[in-house]
This record gives C-alpha cells, structure tokens and sequence, in this order.
C-alpha cells in the first residue's frame, strides 16, 4: 500500500501581500483555459466583428454630441444670465439716478414752494398783512400776604412773557 | 505605390522648416518686442473710462432748509457740420430756449464740430428741443446750482460757475467741502459702445459734496432783506446792510445787502451786486464809535462816571472845527450823556483824557484794523491809521468815529462783546456739515477773548440803554423790552478831494434784552435823504429786532440802570 505523495503547490506568480486574505488566497487565472484567438483569424470572423465596432462608435458620437450640446446649452444659458443680470443692474443703476434726480427735483420744488418770499407773495395776493410784532404786557399784580418777595410782578423777568402776534 | 523623390521632400522639409522659422520669429516679434503696445491698443480700444462727477453738497439754513440745490440739466449743442440747414433749425429753437434768431444761427454755423448753443438749460425745456429731432443737435447732461428761495441770502451763498466751481460767498469759500471728489468707471465696450456683459467694469464711487448747515434763519433773513429794502427805498438811499447775530454764540441769523441779485440769473446782474457788503465794504462809522471810546474810558477808569464836561457845540482841534450834530448852548454832560446825546465834542474831550495810546489799543482789542476771521472771500479787515501818524485832529476825529473804517460785522462785533459781557466772540456764518448718511458734524466753537471786564462792558450797556431811553436812539424803543444801542451819521469820505463830502451813512447798532443780550442788531443805510441814524436807521432796527423777538422766542429781562447823567430826563 502506498502512502499517497503530499501535493506541492504548482510554481506560479507569487501572490502579493494584502491586507485582504481572500486577495491574497487569490490564485491567477489560468489564461490558457480560453483559446487565443488566432492571429490569422479567418475573414467571416473579421466581417462579423466590424459592425459591432461601429454600432459603438455611433454610440459614443452620440453621447459625445449630447455632451457637447448640453455643455453649449450650459455655456450659453449661463452667458444670457449673465448679460441678464448686467442689464438688470444697469437698468436699477438708471432707476436709482432718476429717482435721486426726482428726489433733488422734489426737494427744490419743496423748498422753492416754502421760500419765505413766495409765501408772502401769495399770502400778499389774498389779502393777509403781516402781523404786528411781539406785544409784552407788564403784570402788575399785588404782593399776597407773607410774599417776602417782590410786589410787582413786572420787575420780574421770569413772570413776563411776551405775547406773539397781532394785538390790534 | 512609388516612394516621392528624396529630393523633393528635402524641399518640402526646408519650405516648411523657413515658413516655420518665419511664424515663429514673427510671433517672437510680436509677442516679445511689440507686445505690450499692442497689448495696450487693445485694452484702449476696448475699454472706456467716463469720469464720474461728484454731486454738490447742499447749503442749508439753521434748521437744515435747502438755501443751495444741485439739479440735472441739460447743455444743447451742436454739430455744425451735421446741421443741415442753420436758419431753420435756429427758428426752431431759439423760442424754445428764449434766445434771439441770429445767436443760435452764428452758434450751428460755427467752426468746428462742436458748439454749446445753450448751456444748463432746465430738462423740460431740452426734452422739448430734443423731440425736435434736428440732425446736428445734441444733449448732454450736466448739474446745475438752484436756488430755490432767490435773492434770498444771496449775498452770503454767493453762485457758482458753469463748471460748478464756487465763484462766489459761502459756494467760493467751502467749494472744497461742498464738491466732493470725482470719481470713475473704467469698462470694457463693444465697437458700439454699449458695455461687455462679462468685462471688466471697474467703478471708483465718486465721494459726494458735504452740505454746509449756515447759521441763517431763513425766515428772519427774509424779513431783515424786505425791511432793508423798504427802508432804502423809503430814505431814498443807495444802499443798505443789516445784520442779525447772537452774541454769545457769534452765530449770524442774517446777513442782507440791499440791492441784491438772483444767484438763478446772476450772469445778468452788475457785478457790483455780488458783494457782501456787510464784509467786504468798510465804511467810517461815526457815532457808533462812541461805545469803544467809552468802554476805553471805563475801563481805564479815566475818570469817575460822575465827572461832568463842560461841552459847548463846537470845538477847535489843531486846524479843524469839530461841530456836535445840533447846535446847542455849552452844557454840563458826564461820559452817559455824551453818549446818550452823541456829542462828538464830548468825546473828544473823553478821548483827551483817555489818550491815543490806550485808544488806538482798544480799537484793535474790539478787532479794527483786521478782518474778523469769518473768512468770507473778499472779507476787509478795515482801515485804522498806524499809532505813529495819529495827530491830534486824529485822536479827536476817531473818538467820535471819523477816520477809521470798519466793515458792518466789525461794528456789529464790538456791540456783540459789550453784549456778552465784555468777551468777544468771532462771528461765524456755518454751524458745521453734513455727510452723505446726515451724520452732522459740528463746526468748532467761535474762539473768544476778553477785551473789557464784565464790570465794564455792563457800565457800558447801561449807558446805551440810555441812548434809547433818553437820548438819540428813542426810535429804536421796543414796549417791554430794553434796548441798548448807539446811532450813527457819518460823513463819507470823497475820494476824489481827499476830504469828506456831504453825503452820510446813517446808521443803528444795538441789543436787547440790554440785561440778558439775545441778539445784536446792526442796520445801515448809505447816503439816505435823512442823515440822522436816529431817524433812517433806528426804525429799521426796530422792525427787525421786533420780529427777532417774535421768531426767536426771546424773553423780556430786568432792565438795567441808568448812568450817573447831568442832563435832564425825559
């Protein structure tokens, strides 16, 4: 009875270190389980592999020119909002210098239509006269009993005021 | 397939190999050796900068009313060679622009191929000549300086040029603050100039003009410009100044010069309108003088109050007779009632006692002979004769206020520090500035000095309220209140003879409450058909220090006493 020979690992690349066992337990395919195809492949097999080829060049042109129309697409959508928004800020520049403008124009109106000159001018145009100026009248009120002060009020600068305006 | 002779590529090689050389040695020229000039003509060629103008800040009254507004205007030009036919086109336009024919026809016929036909014209009136659609006819903006209260104070703003540069007034003298700086925008344009969506646009924000806050109170300006005026036309006069100012603060409430101008018109004015009288013109000041000599007199205790003076009507200095106003018989007179009367004979016996030394001091004390600091352009500082050519004609001529002269703000300055108890406080026309966000920023305080004690200026005041009371000045009387004050009637000197001609100013300085000064008052007429101060000048005074009353609320005060006084009363 023979005691059957431990088997030896088949020499082959030797697999490279990896954190990952399975990687590492990894042996390579065997290539030569699929057949080569033929350098000198026959011309049925060459005539069948062209159209393949072209449906997938047709495709990637395809998708190249989508690419290419959606970037156009971005680029010029993009410029038009720009050109959009400088328009926009042109066109509230414009509004923000009228409006000032109408500001200014308004302010002039307002401070030409209070002018001193032309108030009188209208107020002299209906009849009004200026009025007199300010009339004081002196109080001369009895000292009350206890009042150490002053009997006459007259003398008294904070007790007078004087009247504003027209007194006959 | 047969190889091209090697021959023929060693050509082709070399052809290609020189055409090669030849891009690369041109590129290299224009890269390295031309690149920055052409890189230069490129960028000048595409990008435009356009100054940016900075707007005018506003001048405004006390309470911050628009005096001095910039607007957007219109210059109307033309390129006379697109003009296609001249007469036409001027009879278009100039009704619109109330021009006359022919000016507007010699301006579309003009040489060159630009020429202003109407310049700041208001935009309605450009819009209107614009929808004319005239070939050859073009509108540029431009700001334009509005007035809107007209001749109002338009001796102190003063009117700015066509190139927006103060020519005159407050515009001149702040010119630097109410510009602002210019600013810029460089950008990049198309051919047709409208700018690049995505180029460089740069923008330099110009900095606007600050607004001026004035010390003016628009309304007692108004009322001091039409009593002025009405006071001159009724006396007949050439002229006219008033001055309304507080005399603790140095702020002037108003300042009118009579005749006046339109800053809105002002280029169909005579210059001699734009002045500021009450600052540049000096005047001799006559009896209104008298307060220097007394408070010299007061406050160098020269004698007591009490002392009486032998004063006849006449008296003789060094060739010169020098008369009183009025004959009268030789009288008894203290220093009150030589004031009070105005007796130029008194004060010439104050002066003696006084002495030219002490007086030539005190008058450049009050601020003769120098210009008052409120740096008005074209501001006089007067004239006041140098210590060393004082004759004794001059001691006695200046005592009474002949031959020194003074601007009306001088004069009105030295009644101000009797006021404010002997201190002098600088007269000032703006109370500070304005930013663009309306923060205000307060222009410094007027600087003072003491010229006379209080003891003294309140000695003084006394005697003036006196002047009102008693004497020459009784139609400057206000019931309820104290008015202290001087007349004046100075002769005026004439240029021609070197002496005096015999025409006067006429004139009324004075204060009131005199117990608790609230305003000085200062009204002048030059050569008005009654001479005396007293009658042309005090009721004009008198109007105006009402309406002061009125408009800046101010309160009766105890009155003050009455000076030691020989002469009788009432």
């Amino acid at each position: 009875m023979s005691v059957p020979a431990p088997s030896l690992p088949l020499p082959g690349p030797r697999p490279r270190r990896s954190s990952s066992p399975q990687r590492g337990l990894r042996l390579p395919e065997r290539r030569s389980e699929e057949p080569r195809p033929s350098r000198l492949a026959s011309p049925s097999r060459r005539a069948a592999a062209r159209p393949r080829r072209a449906g997938t060049h047709l495709a990637f042109a395809g998708f190249a020119g989508i690419v290419v129309a959606a970037l156009l697409i971005a680029v010029v959508s993009m410029q038009v909002m720009l050109a959009q928004t400088s328009f926009r800020g042109t066109e509230l520049q414009t509004r923000i210098a009228e409006l000032s403008d109408r500001y200014a124009v308004l302010a002039a109106e307002a401070a030409e239509l209070s002018a001193p000159g032309r108030v009188a001018q209208w107020a002299e145009a209906r009849g009004f006269v200026q009025a007199d100026g300010a009339h004081t009248v002196i109080l001369h009120v009895p000292a009350r009993a206890g009042d150490a002060g002053v009997s006459e009020l007259g003398r008294d600068a904070a007790l007078v005021k004087p009247i504003v305006g027209g007194a006959g | 397939m047969s190889r091209p002779p090697a021959g023929r590529l060693v050509a082709l090689l070399i052809a290609l190999t020189l055409a090669f050389t030849g891009i690369v040695s041109r590129l290299a020229v224009l890269q390295a050796r031309d690149g920055e000039a052409f890189a230069r003509m490129g960028f000048d060629q595409r990008v435009r900068t356009v100054a940016l103008p900075a707007e005018r800040g506003q001048i405004l009254d006390r309470s911050r009313t628009p005096l001095a507004i910039t607007l957007e205007a219109r210059d109307i030009y033309a390129n006379p060679t697109q003009v296609l036919d001249a007469r036409s086109e001027a009879e278009r336009i100039a009704p619109l622009l109330g021009m006359k024919v022919f000016e507007v026809r010699r301006r579309l016929q003009s040489e060159g191929t630009f020429a202003f036909v109407a310049r700041q014209v208001d935009r309605d009136i450009a819009a209107n000549v614009d929808a004319l659609h005239l070939p050859g006819i073009g509108l540029l903006p431009v700001p334009k300086r509005y007035y809107p209260a007209g001749n109002l104070a338009a001796n102190v703003l003063g009117f700015v040029g066509v190139d927006g540069h103060g020519l005159s007034g407050l515009e001149d003298q702040y010119d630097s603050v109410l510009a602002g700086a210019p600013g810029e925008r460089t950008a990049e344009v198309n051919p047709d100039g409208l700018p690049i969506a995505q180029g460089m646009d740069v923008v330099q924000a110009p900095q606007p003009g600050r607004d001026v806050v004035t010390t003016i109170v628009r309304d007692l300006q108004f009322y001091a410009q039409v009593q002025l005026r009405e006071a001159v036309e009724s006396n007949h006069a050439l002229g006219g100044t008033l001055i309304v100012m507080d005399p603790v603060t140095g702020d002037i409430y108003a300042m009118a010069t009579y005749p006046t101008f339109d800053p809105n018109r002002y280029s169909t004015y005579e210059q001699s309108r734009f002045r500021n009288r009450a600052v540049t013109d000096a005047f001799e000041p006559g009896s209104v003088n008298k307060v220097i000599t007394a408070a010299a007199a007061v406050q160098e205790a020269a004698f007591p109050l009490d002392r009486r003076f032998t004063v006849p009507d006449h008296v003789e200095v060094d060739d010169y007779t020098i008369h009183d106003s009025h004959p009268h018989p030789t009288e008894e007179m203290t220093l009150g009632d030589i004031v009070a009367q105005s007796s130029n004979v008194g004060a010439v016996r104050v002066a003696d006692l006084v002495g030219a030394d002490r007086l030539s001091a005190y008058l450049a004390k009050f601020g003769f002979g120098e210009p008052t600091g409120l740096g008005f352009p074209g501001e006089s500082g007067g004239i006041v004769p140098p210590l060393a050519q004082w004759s004794d004609a001059s001691l006695a001529t200046i005592a009474y206020g002949q031959g020194v002269s003074v601007t009306p703000l001088q004069m009105a300055s030295v009644y101000a520090t009797i006021a404010n108890g002997g201190k002098y406080v600088r007269p000032r026309l703006v109370r500070g500035t304005l930013d663009a966000s309306g923060a205000f920023e307060a222009a410094p305080a007027s600087p003072t000095r003491r010229v006379v004690s209080a003891g003294t200026a309140a000695t003084v005041t006394e005697m003036l309220a006196f002047v009102v009371a008693d004497g020459t000045g009784s139609a400057a009387q206000i019931p309820g209140y104290q008015v202290a004050g001087k007349t004046g009637t100075a002769l005026k000197p004439d240029p021609r003879t070197g002496g005096y001609s015999h025409k006067y100013v006429a004139s009324f300085i004075g204060f009131l409450p005199a117990s608790q000064p609230r305003v000085v008052v200062a009204a002048i007429l030059d050569e008005p058909s009654t001479i005396y101060g007293g009658i042309a000048a005090a009721p004009l005074f008198q109007k105006v220090a009402r309406y002061a009353i009125q408009r800046l609320g101010i309160a009766a005060a105890p009155d003050v006493g009455i000076p030691p006084h020989a002469m009788p009363t009432g």
